[in-house]
């Protein structure tokens, strides 16, 4: 059994997407039967989780501090 | 997927612009994340980091860094580790085992979660880690 978990966000009409990296590892296509469990989670949580991986602003920073010197 | 374990001279090369090895931590920090690599640190080489950035790059650029760290472990970017009573006890162990003085506890400690996770790769420029004979990235 191939399980996967994300994070998305439910839009107006009630619908959640689900994301295509997630679709590729499980193999999912038009048909196939999915068990669904959802948890709510904070909005803040769900927003450092949808931008892009914080790590690399890491990159950034070491920049920021190269033009100070 | 490739587990890399990032050690504190890691962390200090890639924020520190007067490090010897900047720019090859930062082009292995980019090539890591490029790849979506998992990625651990343990709390004892955050704060290692954290107290030679606020030294040698001042308090601003330590905040930050550390509001960083904590947005990438909300977000699953970053896998951080606290050392339980279980791990200092087998790295205990394994530090009196070993004669070679340059390895000291925080290194066992590094070689016990890396062996206990599968972690491939250490991305470190701390020589002394060699003695486990685990891969050090990137190769200087």
């Amino acid at each position: 059994m191939k399980t996967g978990t994300f994070i998305a966000e439910i839009n107006g009409s009630g619908n959640l997407d689900i994301p295509v990296d997630i679709k590729d590892r499980l193999n999912l296509t038009e048909g196939d039967k999915v068990e669904i469990s959802l948890k709510k989670i904070r909005s803040k949580r769900l927003e450092v989780i949808i931008r892009k991986n914080p790590l690399h602003k890491i990159l950034e920073l070491a920049e920021l501090k190269e033009t100070e010197l | 997927m490739i587990k890399v374990f990032i050690e504190s001279s890691a962390w200090c090369a890639l924020i520190h612009a007067r490090h010897p090895f900047h720019d090859q931590a930062k082009d292995y920090f980019q090539q890591i994340l490029e790849s979506r690599a998992r990625l651990y640190s343990n709390i004892q080489e955050i704060n290692s980091a954290l107290s030679f950035i606020k030294k040698e790059c001042g308090l601003e650029i330590a905040v930050e860094f550390s509001k960083l760290i904590e947005d990438a472990v909300l977000s699953t970017n970053l896998r951080l580790s606290w050392p339980t009573r279980r791990l200092r006890r087998s790295s205990l162990k394994l530090f009196f085992s070993i004669k070679e003085s340059s390895v000291d506890i925080r290194h066992c400690y590094i070689f016990e979660e890396v062996r206990k996770k599968k972690i491939n790769i250490i991305f470190s420029f701390d020589e002394a880690l060699k003695t486990f004979a685990i891969p050090l990235m990137p190769q200087v």
